[in-house]
């Protein structure tokens, strides 16, 4: 079977969804064989009513043919029973397992997206893509399907029977279909036209509620409230008046239907009981025949209902092969020993880096240079906008450099494996993100559990752990524990820590972590780095301060570089900065007049 | 129709809300009433359709018994029997035509009779739901609006949002489409029962006795059914969670190496999704099926006793006839009665949730025994003064302003400093009566603050947040904010003292110029600008300035305090800022440390005292010497 990914961005959009359910071809071929002998099964019984009723008028039918025919009923019922349970599994089923192999597919694929994939996809839209419209798609394998496989048998078995009894009534009793099937077609297009524009104008009111919701200090600050609710019930009129658009529409598909539907009865009871008065039909087979009229309109409903659905999975397998489209990390071009790094901890350089991101007028790095020397630690800050984060994304190859501008012991980074590259860096990124899952899991990310503990307390966790029992073993999150900002942060060191990574990447990740606990744990950083080097960004300086060399960024230009105290003596911006945050320090601290 | 099921969509698609149920409560149904009372007589009139709309499912299948026994000749006694009706209906309707053309033509006209009034009925009873819905979302929604600042803290807006959106959408759900199904499905059902005793008392003992089956198949099932429909929307809010974990965190994933795990994570949770979807099919696949098999029986039944009947003592055919049609009809009914009464539950959650929010008072409101404030006589004038005020965000919560006391005279500026935290903000909100204070009291000449009506007292204010906040619209539409008095020439005048320059040179559009979500597609000191822009268009009493010129460029921020100084004298301002030299100027500075006033007085005081103004003031001056007008301190 070819991989689901594959198919998808190859195939036409009915070629994709032929795939999908040819997947399940066996489950479906039950559900169809079930599906056909519950329709036969059905059939049966108004032929089986009107043998009663024929029997029993002209008198050939005692009480043990009424018995036996009784009996069959009973028996057919049964037999019914079981085979729409066979074509429910069979069927819905097979839709079941389509979404959930739709769903891993799309999910496997996301995540090897390269970042500038991801981040011309909202979250939000992804989502609704695994939600939405596989919900689309999924409606088409089982109820789609369902429908679309019912429609012509359940249409045959009632047909063949008529005709049998009588080719001419049967005529009369179908005479209606042809405008039923299109009244349902087409009201059930423009029904759902409706419906959108409901969902549509629904979308609108939530906007609005969200809009003033989230606004809601500058419409209380202008004392906008009734304006505001002015605004909303203007929006909240609009989506009235959609719904009672749908409403007319809709409202009239229902009796319309029934009406037409039940036209056939009335054709068949005037010409049938023509025909019974003339003793060419019993009137046993008249009621045979009006059973079997009420299962026409159904078949017909089926045909458009499948098709409605069919286009609604069309447009969505064509977003969902979109997304299939977007190319996972590229191939390495040869790959390295695992470890290599081991005998000799690799130097990186970086030559002349240049980057600009699509649409931006300036580039976030301009012609940056520097050498990071094995077991060196380079302290990197900024104001925010300088290009810091930009660099820790490029080293880590979520965006792409020039060719020749990254090296790793004189070996480009971009003709490096992915996978390797980020094996080099222990990354520490600035949002603190961490799993749903126990600490324990989150610091050890796959490596080996033994080093979590000692990482945890080089990360300063100590003093938090004593006051939370099992805490390495509890859940992150509203159901275990609650970790603040700062916890976060170490606990992201710590699974940077745990890495035998031969560069520590630390992207601004003590910002939340307060003076005293940053203290502690820079002071473990540097005993802990003996052959490792680390780059070390921080926008508070009192994190880069102790390293040995500090370049300073502005505009993506390399401004500064030196030591600490020679950058306050050139008294440029990082002299600035540093005065600045002096000053912060005076207005939080605990005694005034501390000077700086 | 037939048989098959439309197999229910499962659940709601996107972002799954854990779902609640409520159990039938009296109180709450009281309140849909209440709700619904404007349109009772809409309401009414729709239940009344329903009468004769249930009786043409019961009459439709008589009039085929009455052709089968009449002129087809069905009976087994070769004479036509009298005609009988149902609902004693016989001395009305006895001219009831008895050949077959004129039933034909009965039934026709019922058919067309009871799609008309169908389509109406539909019309009816939708058109007064929206109207109850209508008016529920908007006076919500005004209600909401108005509540308590600690409201909106407390609560996500997506919360707040579906108060106004699905919660709402929900209890239209259980009017419209539960309730009225409902009663349909009752009259439809009585009628039946009513047609099949009638008809023949053994029989319609024999095919009611299905009934308690079928009821007990439902009920009996309903627990498993439910546990699995709950179960599966548990499944989907999880595996959604994984999903949007993996998406927000893929970054770290990736750089870690973890894909394979992610990939193996999610497997997992799909495989459980699928489970619990499995066993939803499954228990469906048996109920749907059990359903039909216990009609299908009662029909089996109904036949060999009727079938007895016949041969006995002598039945009519089209009775016969008649009871295997009413039989259907009545528990087709029954099977869909569970899904109902899920959608029922749901909806009186939402009920519940909306009486909640409905019986919240806001607590920040004029006192009552305050007067007519609304001209704002004597705010200008008055001065503003807090008396040894304290504030906390709860009850329980810390102070975050403790005993904080001064005054602003008429046409002063007063500067507030302080470090992050130390309780500018709040203060700030306390004068814009967002929240009220715990202890002590804020005065307004001689009138305390909680006499005013906070909306009425917020015309006379001009705030600029911290967060410059926009809206999508045009430019005017930002500006004018409602205050329909602002002409465009007024408008275009504080732009251009803004800008110091035409604003259609900066912006060709003029004041048509369409801004994005949240004011999004204007850089930010442009945004500051406009809202700053906004605060003094209306000349307000009192300036509430938080960090206004925080991120704009220093010759803006130049024409921005130029502004603010030459209303001074016009209006109470007061300035919360980082840089001193914004505050310099004022009146009166105020130096906050951890929600208490630490030093106060004017620069030259302040300075002279030596404390904690004086060395960040030394330290800035150092910082003003490199000549940066930018604030460093914001970063991200």
């Amino acid at each position: 079977m070819k991989p689901l990914a594959g198919a998808f961005r190859e195939g036409t959009p009915w070629g994709i969804l032929g795939g999908l359910l040819w997947r399940e071809r066996r489950a479906y071929a039950v559900g169809a064989a079930c599906l056909l002998a519950c329709d036969l099964g059905q059939v049966a019984v108004p032929l089986l009513v009107g043998h009663i009723v024929d029997g029993l008028k002209d008198g050939s039918m005692a009480l043990g043919g009424l018995g036996r025919s009784v009996g069959m009923l009973v028996g057919l019922a049964l037999f019914v029973a079981l085979c729409r349970y066979g074509w429910r599994m069979g069927v819905f089923g097979s839709s079941r397992r389509i979404e959930r192999d739709v769903r891993v597919a799309l999910h496997d694929h996301v995540i090897r997206l390269p970042a500038e994939a991801q981040r011309r996809r909202p979250t939000g839209e992804v989502m609704a893509l695994a939600t939405n419209d596989l919900q689309a798609v999924r409606a088409i394998a089982g109820e789609g399907v369902m429908a679309g496989l019912d429609a012509p048998f359940y249409l045959m078995s009632a047909l063949l029977p008529m005709l049998w009894l009588h080719p001419g009534l049967t005529l009369w009793a179908v005479l209606p279909l042809p405008l039923l099937g299109l009244v349902s077609f087409l009201l059930g297009r423009r029904m759902h036209g409706t419906y959108r524009a409901v969902q549509e104008a629904f979308g609108r009111l939530s906007d609005q509620a969200q809009t003033t919701i989230s606004s809601i200090r500058v419409v209380k600050g202008f004392a906008r409230e009734a304006g505001a609710t002015e605004e909303f019930a203007a929006r909240s009129r609009d989506h009235a008046a959609a719904t009672m658009r749908m409403v007319r529409m809709q409202g009239a598909f229902d009796p319309l239907i029934a009406l037409l539907s039940g036209s056939s009865t009335v054709l068949v009871l005037i010409h049938g009981g023509r025909l019974v008065e003339a003793g060419a039909l019993t009137v046993g087979q008249l009621v045979s025949f009006l059973g079997f009229i009420q299962m026409l309109s159904w078949p017909m409903m089926a045909m458009s209902w499948a098709y409605n659905m069919a286009q609604r999975a069309r447009a969505s397998v064509v977003r969902l092969r979109e997304l299939f489209r977007e190319t996972p990390e590229p191939p390495a071009m040869h790959r390295l020993e695992p470890g290599w790094w081991l005998a000799a901890p690799p130097t990186l350089e970086v030559r002349n880096l240049t980057f600009g991101y699509p649409g931006a007028h300036r580039p976030a790095l301009a012609d940056v240079s520097f050498v990071l020397a094995p077991g060196q630690i380079l302290g990197v800050t900024g104001r925010s906008g300088a290009g810091k984060s930009t660099l820790v994304s490029l080293l880590l190859r979520q965006l792409d450099a020039r060719p020749g501008s990254l090296l790793l012991d004189g070996r480009d980074l971009g003709e490096m494996a992915v996978d390797e590259v980020r094996r080099v860096f222990a990354w520490v990124p600035q949002e603190g993100f961490l799993l749903g899952r126990s600490i324990a899991e989150n610091v050890a990310m796959g490596e080996d559990a033994s080093g979590v503990m000692p990482a945890l307390l080089r990360a300063g966790l100590g003093p938090d752990l004593a006051l939370w029992p099992e805490a390495e073993r509890a859940v992150v999150g509203e159901r275990g524990v609650t970790l603040s900002g700062g916890q976060r942060q170490r606990v992201c060191l710590a699974r940077a820590l745990v890495r035998e990574a031969p560069v520590l990447l630390v992207d601004d990740a003590l910002s939340a972590v307060d003076a005293a606990t940053e203290h502690r744990v820079l002071a473990t950083l540097g005993e802990a780095r003996r052959d490792r080097s680390a780059l070390i960004v921080a926008h508070r300086l009192s994190v880069v301060r102790t390293a040995p060399r500090i370049l300073v960024l502005d505009e993506g230009r390399l401004v500064g570089d030196g030591s600490h105290d020679a950058l306050v003596a050139q008294g440029g911006l990082y002299a600035r900065m540093w005065h600045l945050q002096q000053l912060e320090r005076v207005l939080a601290g605990p005694v005034p007049g501390v000077g700086a | 129709m037939s048989g098959h099921g439309h197999g229910h969509g499962a659940g709601h698609a996107g972002i799954v809300e854990e779902a609640h149920e409520r159990a039938f409560d009296p109180r709450l149904f009281r309140h849909v009433l209440t709700w619904a009372r404007p349109v009772a007589a809409w309401l009414l009139l729709g239940l009344l359709m329903l009468v004769p709309l249930s009786a043409v499912p019961v009459l439709l299948p008589w009039i085929v018994k009455q052709a089968i026994d009449g002129p087809l000749g069905g009976t087994g006694a070769s004479a036509a029997p009298p005609p009988q009706l149902p609902f004693g209906l016989d001395p009305m309707l006895l001219a009831w035509p008895r050949d077959l053309i004129g039933l034909a033509l009965l039934y026709l006209g019922l058919l067309v009779g009871e799609s008309l009034l169908r389509y109406a009925q539909g019309l009816v009873i939708q058109g007064a739901g929206q109207r109850v819905i209508r008016r529920i979302r908007e006076e919500t929604f005004g209600h909401l609006l108005r509540l308590d600042m600690a409201v909106f803290d407390r609560q996500p807006v997506g919360r707040l949002v579906s108060r106004v959106t699905s919660d709402t959408e929900n209890i239209n759900e259980l009017v419209t489409s539960v309730l009225v199904g409902l009663f349909r499905d009752l009259f439809v059902i009585a009628g039946t029962i009513w047609a099949l005793f009638h008809l023949d008392a053994g029989l319609a003992w024999v095919a009611l006795a299905a009934a308690p089956v079928i009821a007990g198949l439902t009920f009996g099932f309903r627990r498993w059914l439910r546990a699995s429909w709950r179960g599966l929307r548990v499944r989907q809010a999880a595996l959604v969670a994984v999903l949007s974990e993996h998406l927000s965190g893929v970054r770290v994933l990736q750089a870690f190496g973890r894909e394979d795990a992610a990939q193996e994570a999610f497997r997992e949770e799909a495989e459980a999704f699928y489970g619990t979807a499995w066993t939803l099919t499954h228990v469906q696949g048996i109920l749907r099926p059990a359903i039909d098999l216990a009609t299908q029986l009662a029909l089996a039944a109904v036949l060999w006793f009727g079938g007895r009947a016949v041969l006995e003592q002598g039945l009519a055919l089209g009775t016969l006839y008649a009871l295997t049609v009413y039989l259907k009809q009545l528990f087709n009914p029954l099977g869909e009665l569970s899904e109902k009464y899920n959608t029922t539950l749901a909806a009186f959650a939402s009920t519940e949730r909306l009486v909640q929010l409905r019986e919240t008072q806001p607590t920040v409101v004029a006192e009552p025994w305050a007067g007519d404030l609304s001209d704002g006589a004597g705010i200008r004038s008055g001065g503003l003064r807090f008396e040894s005020v304290s504030f906390a965000y709860a009850s329980d919560a810390p102070w975050v302003l403790e005993d904080v006391s001064f005054a602003i005279e008429p046409g002063q500026t007063v500067g507030i400093v302080g470090a992050t935290g130390a309780g500018k903000s709040s203060l700030l909100g306390l004068v814009a009566r967002f929240h009220d204070p715990g202890r002590g009291r804020i005065v307004v000449g001689e009138t305390p603050l909680t006499a005013w009506s906070p909306e009425i007292w917020r015309q006379h204010l001009g705030m600029v947040l911290q967060e410059p906040l926009l809206f999508r619209g045009t430019l005017a539409e930002n500006l004018r904010m409602g205050r329909a008095h602002l002409t465009d020439a007024m408008l275009l005048e504080v732009l251009h003292q803004f800008l110091g320059e035409d604003p259609a040179r900066r912006w060709p559009e003029g004041l048509a110029l369409p801004l994005g979500e949240r004011g999004d597609t204007l850089p930010t000191g442009e945004r500051q600008l406009v809202c700053l822009a906004r605060a003094l268009l209306a000349d307000p009493a009192v300036l509430v300035l938080d960090e206004a010129t925080a991120s704009v460029d220093s010759a803006t921020e130049e024409a921005m305090l130029q502004q603010i100084e030459a209303r001074k004298g016009r209006a109470m301002t007061l300035v919360v800022a980082h840089r001193l030299a914004t505050v310099r100027h004022a009146d009166h500075i105020i130096v906050l440390h951890q929600g208490r006033i630490a030093e106060s007085g004017d620069h030259a005081t302040l300075l002279a005292a030596g404390g904690r103004y004086a060395t960040m003031w030394a330290l800035q001056a150092g910082e003003a010497a490199h000549g940066s007008r930018e604030a460093l301190l914001y970063g991200a």
